[in-house]
């Protein structure tokens, strides 16, 4: 039985070995155009929509709540590789990151995906 | 001796035996008629220029003994005119006259001693041109000459013992158009004039006389049945020549009717005339000595002179009547002019009397002064409602009816009686210029004591008042009557009082008014002077026990209410109207709808006049105070105060467009010791001062104190800058400081729960049948055997979330000492609460508690109705975790985990939403960013740690103490993102990290890099707390605490993490 038990930890163990240098892939490289990320776009089957300025900066509202684009809420944006990172801009001071990873740029489309696997995906509308 | 009376005797006897045949034979044969009657005919024909004629004339001596006398008989003369009523100028039927002819032969002297005239009648006419048919005295100019120069053909000229019997005479005189008539006269005439010295006395009777006079389309008719002279006297005095006479006249009309064409002016009357009087006929003078004419038994005396000077008449003459009873003087009043009086009944007895001293000519009257008594008389007339009784006045009259003359009226004294009611009128005077009535000037003193009820008839008919009571009232008034009608009070001294008892009115069956007795005054001119404007007029009601009921409406009591009113020129169309009413009232106590109120000595002024810059507009200055006020609405407000004050001054001008342009208000509001109950609000609310003054541009609290239970409140500061914010052209400013010794917000917070709410169900619906009985309502009716659904109330309609006003920029500076709530004191609370241009911000606003220090910052913004912005950043410093669960338990909605852990922490957050107009976020504006510090956190041994610990292979042994802990979590929409943090527990490290929905799912990640087994394990956990789900996975943050290891992706971790934490921490002050 002591043997026994022995075996199970140095399998768990290696499956854990195994499993952490799976973990840990390294990077991939994929790059987008960060100019097709320009224009307003509005999120598939919603009211949402978020607007992408050449000066890093954007806003997004939701007209289902009764939000017009001259109230929407800011925010300033990177895209680096497929990394697309919002940092919300509160009124009351504090700054909100949001990481997603770009999974299609267009002129037409755009998804990401957040760490959590909730997907969005836009149609470019101006 | 007796031979000698024989000769005597027969010698006397013989005399006259021959004196008597001597008469006789001069009688019958020497003056025969038949010689006599040629001689006086021929005779006759000297004297007079027109036919005489007689058909004898006798001598006689035994028929008039012992003078001779001629008798004539049918004298006629006759003088024809066209239009004259006869040819026949005079008849006289016998005339008889006797002569003293020795007086005549040897003195010159003719005297008279008969004159007799039987059956007499004369036709007296004078034509259109004043030709006369008794112009018949034919004189030569030698006699002319002589009757200018002498007085008289004879020494003595004496009449005696005419007697004129059954006379008729006719006067025409067509000039004057009078024509008159006197039948069957009458007369005994005694004449005699000596030198320059005469007298006559007449008495005459007539059976009938008629007077008659035409004019123009007029006919005057006066006949009498008979008319005696008893008595007409003429005397000369000094020489005839003068014209100058002393005579009397006593005439008696027992019985005469006046006619003015076919109506008849007076009927039956007694005409009575005594008078005394001295003629001057050259200077046609007539001095009335004592003259009385009479209208049966309405006496005149006239006493006094008057002369004819070319067209004026002097007068000097005074009047007087003796006590005429109206009613028989009202009865001569001709039936033509009878309806004149329709309606007025005026007894009583009346005398008059008085004086006319001036000319009178065609354009100047004489003054004429009358004074009139009238006494037990009784005035009845249509418009009166009740009839005057009692009167009895003395009323004298001064009148100048010349240009620039004046009537000046004197009451000295009048009284009457209405009813029960008395009026008396003392030292009254009217004046009344000639040039126009409306100057007349009135000094009146009127008192009276008035049965109200007894007024009532004098009010208009469809005015519903009554009235009970008595009034005694007092008025003094000195006015023009034009000022009067035109209310120029500043030209009118008026003082009056009026004192009632038991007033008891009742108007339009709804406002009643009663009092037990109480003063009226008016005074004008205003005894006060005011520095606003004149005061004109003044009134004051000084009362008792004052009720005023207003059915249904209002009730009130006033004890001992006094109140005074001044108004200025009421009329001055050029300004506002000024008017100040200063009142005050030992007890005030009333009811209006649900609200009842006690008030304790209020008083007050208030006071409207013009505007200084624009007279057309009206400035009000109002002081109030009183000593105590209990007042409550219904059961849902009560109010208690022993002192409020206010004084409010405002210049309301239409012309401006905002209201508080308009009002321009100062305002200056001092309550204290008072104490407020609201329904539903278990405490009283006791408020020991407000004290506040707001200005047209400013508000300043000067002092406020407010205690709610254990709570006190204190508010002061000012408001600046309210008129250009009302104008638009600039910001509303305030610095408000707010300070509380103690604030309980737990008793507050249970004080204040079920406020607003009412105890109607709403969106009821009532449905009936035929089976239900049910009652109606005002507005739906149901009947039976109809089915209906009536909504009582649907108030669907969403309420209005609070809008934060634009263009203001106010700071509240709170400080509350201690604050109570639940377990935890909460000391020094302070910061500002600033509202800027349409956001409300709690500034920075500090506190400690037993729990741990904070600071709080909020901002409240009203962009539109559904689009409210509400966001906090609270930090909270040394908390203990347990506690910051209690005191914010959405703390644990954001961080659900937050409950795992014991201890102390440092906890910072800032969330944002956009809120509806019913307040519910909307997610997708929904941000928010938290970050926790802790160390020496004990994490709570349950079955959610027991089974990581499981998975994790921890020691059993293991103490779960966390050394240190740093969480930065984010909101954003609904997502909830605790950023990767490590936890050290002994020799355990861990990283978690993960995503926790506001739906209570999650998703988290434990990464254990560091314990004493070989291997580095990962562990997800899923589902809700309720449905779990562990699964082993590689580890994910092995690398992210080492630095040596750590790779892009977790330094980019680590920035985000220090992104959050540094923004969140750099709002703590």
């Amino acid at each position: 039985m002591k043997n026994f038990k022995s075996i199970l930890i140095a399998i768990f163990a290696f499956s854990a070995i195994i499993l952490s240098f799976t973990s840990c892939s390294p990077d991939t490289d994929i790059e987008f155009d960060e100019t097709l990320l320009y224009g307003k776009w509005q999120e598939n089957d919603t009211q949402n929509f978020e607007v992408y300025k050449e000066d890093g900066t954007g806003y997004t509202w939701d007209e289902a709540d009764d939000v017009t684009e001259a109230e929407a809420q800011h925010f300033t944006w990177t895209l680096e590789g497929e990394n697309l990172t919002h940092i919300h801009i509160m009124e009351m001071g504090a700054n909100i990151p949001k990481v997603y990873t770009v999974t299609k740029l267009s002129a037409t489309e755009l998804a990401y995906e957040d760490d959590y696997g909730k997907i969005h995906t836009f149609s470019k509308i101006q | 001796m007796k031979r000698a009376l024989k000769i005597t005797a027969i010698t006397f006897t013989s005399i006259i035996g021959i004196l008597l045949i001597a008469i006789i034979i001069v009688c019958n044969i020497v003056f025969s008629p038949k010689t006599l009657t040629p001689i006086v005919r021929n005779n006759v024909g000297r004297f007079i220029t027109c036919q005489a004629d007689l058909d004898t004339a006798e001598l006689t001596f035994f028929s008039t003994f012992p003078n001779f006398a001629i008798n004539l008989s049918n004298v006629r003369v006759i003088n024809p005119m066209a239009e004259a009523q006869s040819d026949t100028l005079a008849h006289v039927g016998k005339l008889v006259a006797s002569v003293n002819v020795s007086e005549f032969l040897f003195n010159g002297n003719l005297i008279i001693n008969q004159l007799h005239l039987n059956n007499a009648s004369a036709n007296i006419f004078c034509d259109s041109l004043g030709n006369a048919n008794y112009d018949i005295i034919a004189l030569t100019s030698n006699e002319e000459e002589e009757d200018s120069t002498s007085t008289s053909l004879f020494d003595l000229l004496q009449v005696n013992d005419v007697v004129i019997s059954n006379l008729s005479a006719s006067y025409t005189d067509q000039k004057s158009g009078i024509d008159a008539h006197i039948n069957n006269l009458s007369a005994n005439i005694d004449a005699q004039l000596q030198g320059a010295n005469g007298n006559i006395n007449a008495q005459c009777t007539t059976n009938g006389l008629e007077l008659q006079r035409k004019m123009h389309n007029a006919q005057c008719t006066m006949n009498s049945s008979q008319c005696i002279i008893h008595n007409a006297q003429l005397t000369t005095l000094g020489d005839l020549r003068d014209n100058h006479f002393n005579g009397k006249l006593a005439l008696d009309l027992p019985s005469t009717t006046f006619d003015l064409n076919s109506d008849r002016l007076l009927d039956s009357i007694a005409l009575r005339a005594n008078i005394p009087a001295e003629v001057n006929l050259d200077i046609m003078h007539i001095n009335l000595k004592d003259a009385l004419l009479a209208i049966n038994s309405h006496e005149i005396n006239l006493d006094g002179v008057a002369q004819l000077d070319n067209d004026d008449i002097n007068l000097d003459i005074q009047f007087a009547t003796n006590q005429w009873n109206l009613t028989e003087v009202i009865a001569l009043i001709p039936e033509a002019y009878a309806d004149m009086l329709d309606g007025i009944d005026v007894s009583g007895i009346a005398s008059l009397s008085g004086s006319a001293r001036g000319t009178y000519n065609d354009s100047i009257m004489p003054l004429i002064s009358a004074n009139l008594n009238y006494t037990n008389g009784q005035v009845k007339y249509s418009a009166l409602p009740l009839p005057v009784n009692n009167i009895n006045l003395s009323l004298s009259a001064n009148a100048d009816l010349n240009t620039n003359g004046n009537i000046q009226c004197t009451m000295h004294n009048a009284q009457c009686k209405m009813k029960t009611s008395h009026i008396t009128i003392n030292n009254s005077s009217l004046l009344i210029p000639h040039s126009s009535f409306t100057k007349a000037f009135c000094d009146i003193n009127i008192k009276g004591d008035l049965n109200l009820p007894e007024l009532r008839p004098f009010l208009p008919d469809d005015m519903k008042i009554n009235m009970n009571g008595r009034a005694n009232a007092n008025i003094s008034a000195k006015f023009n009557i034009d000022d009067a009608t035109n209310l120029r009070l500043d030209k009118i001294i008026a003082d009056g009082t009026i004192q009632y008892t038991d007033l008891d009115v009742l108007y339009n069956d709804s406002i009643a008014i009663k009092d037990t007795k109480g003063t009226l005054a008016v005074q004008l001119p205003s005894p006060h002077t005011n520095k606003h404007f004149k005061e004109l007029a003044q009134a004051s009601l000084i009362g008792s026990n004052l009720d005023i009921n207003m059915t249904g409406t209002m009730q009130a009591n006033a004890q001992k209410p006094n109140l005074t009113i001044g108004i200025g020129d009421i009329l001055d169309t050029t300004q506002f109207y000024t008017a100040v009413c200063q009142f005050n009232f030992d007890h005030l106590q009333g009811s209006m709808d649900t609200i009842n109120f006690d008030i304790t000595q209020p008083e007050g002024t208030v006071e409207v006049y013009p505007m200084r810059t624009n007279k057309k507009n009206p400035t009000f200055t109002i002081a109030y105070a009183n000593q105590a006020i209990k007042a409550n609405m219904g059961s849902f407000l009560g109010i208690n105060t022993k002192g409020l004050k206010i004084e409010a001054f405002t210049s309301y001008d239409k012309g401006k467009e905002k209201l508080l342009d308009q009002l321009n208000p100062t305002i200056k509001f001092d309550f204290n010791n008072g104490l407020v109950n609201i329904d539903g609000f278990d405490a009283d609310i006791n408020i020991p001062a407000i004290k506040f003054q707001f200005r047209p541009n400013n508000f300043d609290i000067e002092q406020s104190r407010i205690i709610i239970d254990d709570s006190d409140f204190a508010l002061s500061g000012n408001i600046t800058n309210l008129k250009n914010f009302s104008k638009k052209r600039g910001l509303l400013r305030g610095n408000l400081k707010f300070e509380s010794q103690q604030t309980n917000i737990d008793q507050l917070m249970d004080l204040v729960n079920g406020l607003g709410t009412t105890d109607n169900a709403t969106d009821e619906i009532i449905i009936t049948d035929d089976n239900t009985d049910f009652a109606l309502t005002d507005t739906h009716q149901t009947t039976q055997n109809q089915v209906e659904t009536q909504y009582i109330a649907s108030p669907q309609t969403e309420p209005n979330p609070f809008i934060v006003p634009k263009r203001v920029n106010l700071t509240l500076d709170t400080h509350i000492k201690k604050a109570i709530f639940g377990d935890t004191d909460i000391e020094n609370l302070g910061g500002k609460l600033t509202i800027k241009d349409g956001e409300a911000i709690l500034e920075q606003m500090g506190f400690t508690t037993d729990a741990a220090e904070m600071q709080l910052t909020g901002i409240y913004r009203s962009e539109r109705r559904n689009h409210l912005f509400a966001g906090l950043d609270f930090h909270l410093l040394n908390i203990d975790i347990a506690k910051l669960i209690d005191l914010v338990p959405a703390v644990d909605t954001i961080v659900p985990m937050l409950k795992s852990f014991a201890g102390r922490a440092e906890f910072h957050i800032a969330a944002e939403t956009y809120l509806r107009a019913d307040y519910s976020p909307k997610m997708s504006t929904l941000r928010a960013a938290a970050a926790l510090e802790g160390k020496d956190l004990i994490l709570l041994d349950n079955e959610t740690f027991s089974t990581i610990a499981k998975y994790m292979m921890f020691n059993k042994k293991t103490e779960n103490i966390v050394d240190s802990i740093a969480v930065e979590m984010t909101v954003f929409r609904n997502e909830v993102d605790v950023y990767p943090f490590l936890i050290s527990m002994d020799k355990w490290q861990a990283v978690l990290s993960g995503r926790h929905n506001l739906d209570n799912s999650f998703n988290y990640h434990i990464s254990l890099t560091d314990c004493p087994l070989p291997v580095r394990l990962g562990l997800d956990v899923k589902g809700t707390f309720d449905d779990l789900k562990f699964d082993l996975v590689p580890c994910k943050y092995k690398a992210l605490y080492k630095p040596n290891k750590q790779g892009t992706v977790e330094k980019q971790t680590l920035a985000l993490k220090k992104i959050i934490s540094d923004s969140l921490k750099d709002n703590v002050k």
